[in-house]
């Protein structure tokens, strides 16, 4: 048979040939087993503050719009909506929609959300998500009048916060304490059933659910070399977040596959910037001569080095940042024309060892890893170093809330608008490092309000630069960031921030 | 000693070698069924290891692995052993020029050994440096071959973002009018017109007559190609740089391709424009190239003489997706490639589009097919042949590149979502940066996949390990930053920690 031949035969016989490789329909019922470094001190969608949290909230919550797969804003909660000519208003429709305790969804709950989320009082990590929106009002029960503060384009692309059952509640002031956090209500395809006694939780789903799966548990595992072994050993069946050592094992596994995963995140280690010692500009600067950021990170593998607050396959990442290179010499030269002195370990003005407390997430393997690398380095050159590791909830309420420490080691992830506002606009809601700088506050204002991509990309070069040149935070690294998922899992796809965006097509 | 379980591609043929098993440390997990651990032997020296940089496999090279860790050594009982599914059945896959180098690593070694440096690089993807150390013009061919491929992946991912770029734009706020936007849109459209809903034509009506690119709307208007424009201006500059790289003189676009066509003030910044034809230009040129080195006849499909003027030797076939002569009599550029070849072993010829499940379901039959023609292979051939299969990873080699000729296929029938599963199955996620294991066309057909599927901000993470290898990706990573800036500038991003 000659080549030509033989592809028009195999040409003839393609049509059966595909059909053995369509897609069965989903089958339904079975459990999704997920792994989480940490599990989730909370669930409540007003103080959600880690990706954890917000994975969680993506099973049990909905939005009036999310991304569909095209990433593109979708309804979801919302039925439709009419934008007004003046673009100073939108009327949205809500759909036929139930929380998990069985009453309708409202638009008094969309009201109340929102009122909640501005109130000064419930000091909602999420306020500046509803920033824009001036007014909020229940024109029936299954229709909300939003106004803005300045002509909008389009909205529904910013009403992706989750909703939630203002019946919960006794006002829009809610507390991080209220006991919503261990029993929420929401309207998503699964609801809690259990916090259990090994940190994992249970979701399960609820009636009316479109969901093809009918459990879905959490657990909390800190070793990321012990989840890979969950995964092969098929005692879980998907992880969010390898890292980059174990890419080689999950991949060479037939019963596993990688999808790339929230590739928009850096680490840091953050300045409180109203501390003494911390919030000095020497000392900050001085650190930062004083880290070896390439040894810190080989531990945890290959990434890639940043020089500010953007990854460097962001449109706004300025190459011509310069890396901060180790110089201990050129350390040594700031805080000595700081006033700091030397004599074996370095003093303060004031004669006090210079010592930095740096908190970290407890039950992480790999920060603690750093950190402790990181003392190693900082105490060589003579400054001390008292680790913290904190708990997920003394985590937000030592530096969410109190603001009381001297350095973080953490981590961002951002979705794909790389919109560093809040950590750095002096108004920003995430910003508990205490940064301030009304160039930059000027610039984040001006790219917030562009219409023109090419000057939105310029400005925010700038701010790289310009929060380089500040040196808030020794910025440290971004990874190659993959979940890892069992074969047994179907119909996957993943959204690129909030993972499980689309967890009710898939199937077991 | 023990041999380890089942393992896929590199890990089992690293495994062929014959790890050695022993006991030094007890895994104690409350999941995990108890099992020693294992070490791994130095990889079998054969003849590639005085011909090639040395190539072992991602496991060796990436530490020790969970892999070998989990590898029992003294016999698994039912209760230590992890889930093991049904043996895949007895498959017979023909792989071509794969086998050729197993059964005839004397053919391989003789081939290589006259080019040492060209063929490590073309096995690398470095095409530049392959071709300027590939002696023979007819083994150059194969990486000008390659580079015209990779220029044409970046020409159709131009088009894919200026597509949507200029409209959406024109849309959200209009193009400023003191600008050259519209003059850009106008060369985007009118070097990939099928891209393009609007005409090069009617863009150019828009350009306001005191702006430079107004000539091409002159040109235009008098039916002539834009190619054809002469002059002192930036535009008519740009086409003679482009009527160069098409008659195969390719240097100076390749360089002008990395830096903004048009720099203008702008309100506060200065505005940047890149050429989006650079691509499409250099890729006709590459097939020119490839034409001269082949001595063959251009006319009337450059792609197609090439191709046949290559023939089907080992030199034409080594680290190839086509396994051997690839019908290239039939019809279509992809077809010449053996794009339109059925999937080994399966008899499938095409996906159904849109199905990614059906998709990934297809690479896993695939492998498994793989895997029993690999084995198959390392049982037949002698000592060197399988000690060249094994380190080279000669089998995985040939699937990544069948994995992105077929994915490039299923862009090219406008079917993104299917290509972009082939392609995440294709990635060596491993390594990170374009070498053995990832050809820049990889990450180039990724991003056009993202940026048709409404994922423009990961297209950017896609493009990054192209940059270092090709300079003139650059201006194709601005114009897609610009459309994902874009997309983005009425949302308000969120972000969270990642603890």
């Amino acid at each position: 048979m000659t080549t030509t031949r033989f592809i028009r035969s195999a040409g003839l016989a393609a049509v059966t040939a595909t059909l053995a490789f369509v897609s069965a329909a989903p089958a339904m019922g079975g459990t999704l087993r997920y792994a989480e470094d940490r599990a989730p001190a909370i669930v409540h969608p007003l103080f959600t503050t880690s990706m954890s949290e917000a994975r969680l909230n993506e099973l049990l919550f909905l939005s009036l719009f999310a991304d569909d797969r095209e990433l593109r804003a979708s309804p979801q909660l919302a039925g439709s909506f009419q934008l007004a000519p003046d673009q100073l208003s939108m009327t949205v429709s809500l759909r036929p929609a139930t929380w998990h305790d069985g009453k309708p969804v409202s638009a008094d709950d969309v009201v109340f959300t929102i009122e909640a989320m501005k109130d000064p009082r419930t000091a909602s990590t999420e306020a500046g998500r509803v920033a824009w929106i001036t007014g909020a009002e229940a024109v029936d029960p299954s229709t909300v009048r939003l106004t803005f503060a300045n002509p909008e384009y389009a909205p529904q692309d910013k009403l992706y916060f989750k909703i939630l059952p203002a019946h919960r509640f006794d006002g829009t002031t809610v507390k991080r304490t209220d006991a919503y956090r261990t029993q929420p209500t929401g309207s998503g395809p699964w609801s809690l059933t259990s916090f259990n006694d090994d940190a994992s939780i249970t979701l399960s789903r609820t009636e009316s659910s479109p969901a093809a799966i009918d459990e879905v548990v959490m657990r909390e595992v800190a070793d990321k070399n012990y989840q890979a072994k969950l995964l092969i050993y098929e005692s879980l069946e998907a992880l969010v977040r390898v890292l980059p050592r174990d890419l080689a094992t999950l991949q060479n596994d037939r019963k596993v596959e990688l999808y790339p995963y929230q590739t928009n995140s850096w680490w840091y280690l953050g300045f409180n910037h109203d501390r003494n010692v911390s919030g000095d500009e020497a000392v900050r600067r001085a650190v930062a001569h004083m880290v070896d950021v390439d040894q810190l990170l080989a531990p945890i593998g290959t990434g890639d080095v940043v020089t500010g607050p953007f990854v460097p396959s962001s449109p706004f990442y300025d190459h011509d940042v310069p890396r901060v290179k180790p110089d201990p010499d050129k350390a040594a030269q700031i805080l000595t024309e700081a006033g700091y002195t030397f004599s074996g370990r370095w003093l303060t003005p004031t004669g006090e060892q210079l010592t930095l407390k740096v908190a970290t997430a407890s039950n992480l393997e790999t920060a603690q890893d750093v950190l402790i690398n990181l003392q190693s380095q900082l105490q060589t050159r003579g400054i001390t170093v008292e680790p913290e590791f904190l708990t997920a909830g003394e985590w937000k309420q030592r530096v969410w809330h109190d603001h009381d420490f001297d350095l973080v080691l953490s981590q961002w992830s951002f979705d794909r608008n790389e919109d560093i506002y809040e950590q750095f606009h002096s108004d920003g809601a995430r910003n508990f490092i205490g940064y301030g700088n009304p160039e930059v506050d000027r610039m984040l204002d001006e790219a917030r309000t562009s219409t023109d991509p090419q000057a939105k990309k310029a400005l925010l070069r700038q701010v790289h630069a310009a929060i380089a040149a500040d040196q808030p935070m020794v910025f440290l690294w971004t990874l190659d960031s993959y979940a890892a998922l069992s074969t047994k899992v179907k119909r996957v796809v993943v959204h690129p921030f909030y993972f499980f965006t689309w967890a009710a097509d898939w199937s077991l | 000693m023990t041999r380890c379980p089942r393992r896929k591609s590199r890990t089992a043929l690293v495994a062929s070698s014959g790890p050695a098993c022993q006991s030094f440390g007890t895994l104690t997990y409350p999941d995990i069924p108890h099992v020693p651990a294992c070490q791994d032997e130095p990889l079998a020296t054969t003849i590639i290891g005085s011909v090639f940089t040395p190539v072992t496999s991602s496991v060796s090279r990436t530490g020790p692995a969970l892999g070998w860790l989990l590898c029992a050594c003294t016999g698994p009982t039912p209760a230590d052993t992890p889930p093991v599914e049904a043996p895949p059945p007895q498959v017979t896959v023909s792989l071509g020029w794969v086998e050729e180098v197993a059964h005839h690593p004397e053919r391989f070694g003789e081939l290589v050994e006259a080019d040492r440096t060209g063929w490590t690089a073309l096995h690398a993807h470095d095409y530049g440096v392959a071709r300027a150390n590939l002696s023979t013009p007819a083994h150059r061919a194969r990486a000008d071959l390659a580079l015209a491929t990779l220029h044409d992946d970046l020409a159709h991912l131009s088009a894919a973002a200026t597509s949507r770029l200029f409209p959406a734009w024109e849309d959200r706020g209009g193009l400023p009018d003191d600008s050259s936007a519209r003059a850009i849109a106008t060369l985007a459209a009118w070097c990939a017109p099928q891209a393009h809903d609007r005409p090069a034509e009617a863009w150019a009506r828009d350009i306001p007559g005191d702006r430079p690119g107004h000539v091409l709307t002159e040109t235009l208007s008098s039916t002539r190609p834009l190619l054809e424009l002469t002059g002192d201006g930036p535009y008519a500059k740009r086409m003679a740089l482009h009527r160069r790289a098409r008659s195969g003189d390719t240097e100076a676009l390749e360089v002008a391709a990395a830096l903004p066509l048009i720099s203008e003030q702008a309100h506060g910044f200065t505005r940047h424009f890149y050429d989006p034809c650079a691509h499409a230009s250099l890729a006709e040129g590459w097939w020119h190239v490839a034409l001269r080195a082949l001595e063959a006849d251009a006319d009337p499909l450059p792609d197609r003489r090439a191709l046949e003027a290559l023939g089907s030797s080992l030199p034409a076939t080594l680290f190839s997706p086509w396994l051997s002569d690839t019908g290239r009599t039939e019809a279509g550029p992809l077809a010449l490639f053996g794009a339109d070849a059925p999937w080994p072993g399966s008899g499938v010829a095409a996906l159904p589009a849109g199905d990614v499940e059906a998709a990934r379901e297809a690479v896993r039959d695939l492998d498994e097919r793989l895997d029993g023609a690999r084995r198959a292979l390392l049982a037949d051939a002698p000592p060197e042949g399988a000690g060249v299969l094994s380190d080279l990873d000669l089998v995985l080699r040939w699937r990544q590149e069948w994995l992105v000729l077929q994915a490039r296929k299923h862009l090219r029938d406008d079917d993104p979502t299917v290509a972009l599963a082939l392609l995440e199955r294709a990635h060596d996620p491993s390594h990170p940066e374009v070498g053995p294991w990832n050809s820049p066309s990889l990450f180039v057909l990724r991003a056009e996949a993202e940026v048709r599927s409404g994922r423009t901000r990961q297209a950017l993470d896609a493009l990054r390990p192209v940059e270092g290898r090709l300079g003139s990706v650059r201006g194709v990573i601005e114009i897609v930053g610009d459309l994902a800036v874009l997309q983005g500038l009425d949302r308000r991003g969120d972000s969270k920690e990642s603890q």
